[in-house]
């Protein structure tokens, strides 16, 4: 089957997992690797790394996963750090592409990680976030956006290495964000050619039941809008098949070819 | 009394047209103020509280009746002020410096209010200074800090340091809460509380000044 036209990011490998948080102490190399060689052949791209429950040691445990997802898996990964110092001790030791996830458009972040990215040519995750507020309004997003894609290109970073994250937030406990991101998509697009969009959507559904249904939805939508990233986990088949129905709806895959392979594969739910 | 039942309820199911026109209809009654507040809109806010701390509800159901609650509270909050009621305390409330959440900060305000208490919101990125001068110039006796962060919960230390300093602490009470805060952690900065959700926040409140 023909990979997917969204570049997918796989998120499973994070320290707020506790089952994680306890492989990455105990060094347990076969688990996090399993966690890493599953996302892959379901079909993520990147596979995210973090180790942020750790304050003190993140700066060992970063690299410590950057080599042991390496050694089973032939991808570059995301660095899902705020802490430069351990981002860069895990830019040392990747082999590739890597993606520094992420930065707010603050001074203090930015002079921090922008020239770690410089140096080490890599990718690098931007939020629409100022060191005044959290704004909701998609307006207020995408020009942030703007003025961060220009510190960023200005600093000497390409702009397909540079990833902008329209920040979704949970609708059940703001009602108005949801739409707003999905407005911000396309004025991003519009304002900033040639850049990625990426949307995690595990938190839209927050606090409310049915969590799969709200995120694979908002997943499809945001693809409509035109998100060519997502952070989510291949692993979980009812997105998975929401992001294959939707490509083939969105005319991304030529004669609906790969919804059919997937639905003869059992990957669309029963037949 | 059968109509502050009613009004409850009507909060309850965060109905607010019915929860305003039954407020009015209590205050034509001839019904206090004071005891339309407690039996009707406070005691409708402690069911949702206490529905919302057993998982029996979702927040969206929360931001309903709160949404409500001030729909009643535009006709009593005058009549109350009137009457000279004062609320049961004051609080400032604010999301520690270095966090933009506000979202669990503001559940906890509404359930402030929900349960007569003044809130003065503070906001996000609340430096140590802002929430002593709170203290020290608006009254208030009771500080809520907010924390979402793992690299921001030490603000929470910072402001305990600063009120120190300013020789408020024991005399303002100092409650924290946010995902990631535990009472191990309020205990080791010395922190006078510590509440899991938005109703217990109420419940410590009121027993740290001695209601
Ligand atoms: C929504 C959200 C955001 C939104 C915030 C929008 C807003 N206006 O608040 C946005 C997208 C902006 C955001 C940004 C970030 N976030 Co965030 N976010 C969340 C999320 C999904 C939900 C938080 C929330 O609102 N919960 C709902 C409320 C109701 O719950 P609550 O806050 O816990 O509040 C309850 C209790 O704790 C208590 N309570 C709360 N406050 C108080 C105060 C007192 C006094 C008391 C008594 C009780 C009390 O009562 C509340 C109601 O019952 C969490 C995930 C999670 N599982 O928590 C991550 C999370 C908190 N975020 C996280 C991170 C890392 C970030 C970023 C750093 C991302 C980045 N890479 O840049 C930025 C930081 C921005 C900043 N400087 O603050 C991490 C924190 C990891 C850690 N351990 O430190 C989390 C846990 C996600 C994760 N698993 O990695 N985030």
């Amino acid at each position: 089957m023909n990979p997917p036209a969204l570049t997918i990011v796989g998120p499973r490998i994070n320290s707020s997992r506790k089952i994680i948080a306890q492989a990455i102490q105990e060094k347990n190399e076969a688990l996090i690797q399993h966690e890493a060689r599953i996302q892959h052949e379901a079909g993520a791209a990147y596979i995210d790394v973090n180790a942020g429950a750790f304050l003190e040691q993140e700066v060992e445990y970063l690299p410590w996963l950057v080599r042991t997802v390496q050694a089973a898996v032939d991808a570059p990964l995301w660095l899902d750090s705020a802490d430069a110092e351990a981002v860069e001790a895990a830019l040392e030791v990747h082999r590739g592409k890597a993606v520094i996830n992420s930065i707010t458009f603050e001074k203090q972040r930015m002079d921090a990680m922008v020239p770690l990215a410089v140096k080490h040519s890599c990718g690098i995750v931007g939020l629409t976030i100022d060191s005044i507020r959290v704004p909701t309004e998609a307006e207020k997003k995408c020009e942030i956006a703007a003025h961060m894609v220009e510190a960023l290109t200005a600093a000497g970073i390409k702009k397909e290495d540079i990833f902008v994250d329209p920040v979704v937030m949970p609708v059940g406990v703001a009602p108005e964000a949801g739409k707003e991101t999905l407005a911000a998509i396309p004025l991003i697009r519009a304002a900033i050619p040639g850049i990625h969009i990426v949307c995690g959507a595990g938190n839209v559904s927050f606090q409310l039941p049915n969590r799969a249904l709200l995120e694979a939805t908002y997943l499809a939508m945001a693809m409509a809008a035109g998100m060519d990233v997502a952070f989510l986990d291949p692993c979980n088949t009812s997105i998975m098949a929401s992001i294959i129905a939707a490509e083939a709806l969105l005319g991304k895959d030529e004669f609906c070819i790969r919804y059919i392979s997937a639905y003869r594969e059992g990957k669309l739910g029963k037949k | 009394m059968a109509d502050l039942k009613e009004l409850a309820s009507a909060l309850m199911r965060g109905d607010a047209p019915a929860v305003e026109k039954l407020t009015k209809q209590a205050v034509d009654a001839g019904i206090g103020p004071k005891e339309i507040l407690d039996g009707g809109l406070i005691a409708g806010m402690q069911v949702v509280g206490e529905r919302f701390k057993n998982n029996e509800i979702y927040v969206p159901e929360v931001l309903i009746a709160a949404r409500a609650m001030h729909a009643g509270m535009k006709t009593l909050e005058p009549l109350l002020v009137k009457a000279g009621v004062k609320p049961v305390g004051t609080i400032a409330m604010g999301t520690v410096r270095g966090d933009l959440h506000d979202i669990g900060k503001n559940l906890v305000s509404m359930m402030m209010r929900g349960n007569g208490f003044k809130v003065i919101d503070l906001g996000i990125d609340v430096t140590p200074q802002k929430f002593v001068e709170a203290a020290k110039d608006q009254g208030a006796n009771l500080i809520g800090m907010s924390a979402l962060l793992t690299t921001t919960m030490p603000s929470m230390k910072a402001t305990i340091d600063e009120l120190q300093r300013a020789g408020l602490l024991g005399k303002v009470k100092v409650l924290i809460g946010g995902a990631p805060v535990t009472q191990r952690y309020a205990s080791e900065i010395g922190a006078d509380g510590y509440a899991p959700d938005a109703a217990s926040a109420v419940d410590k409140a009121k027993e740290l000044i001695g209601l």
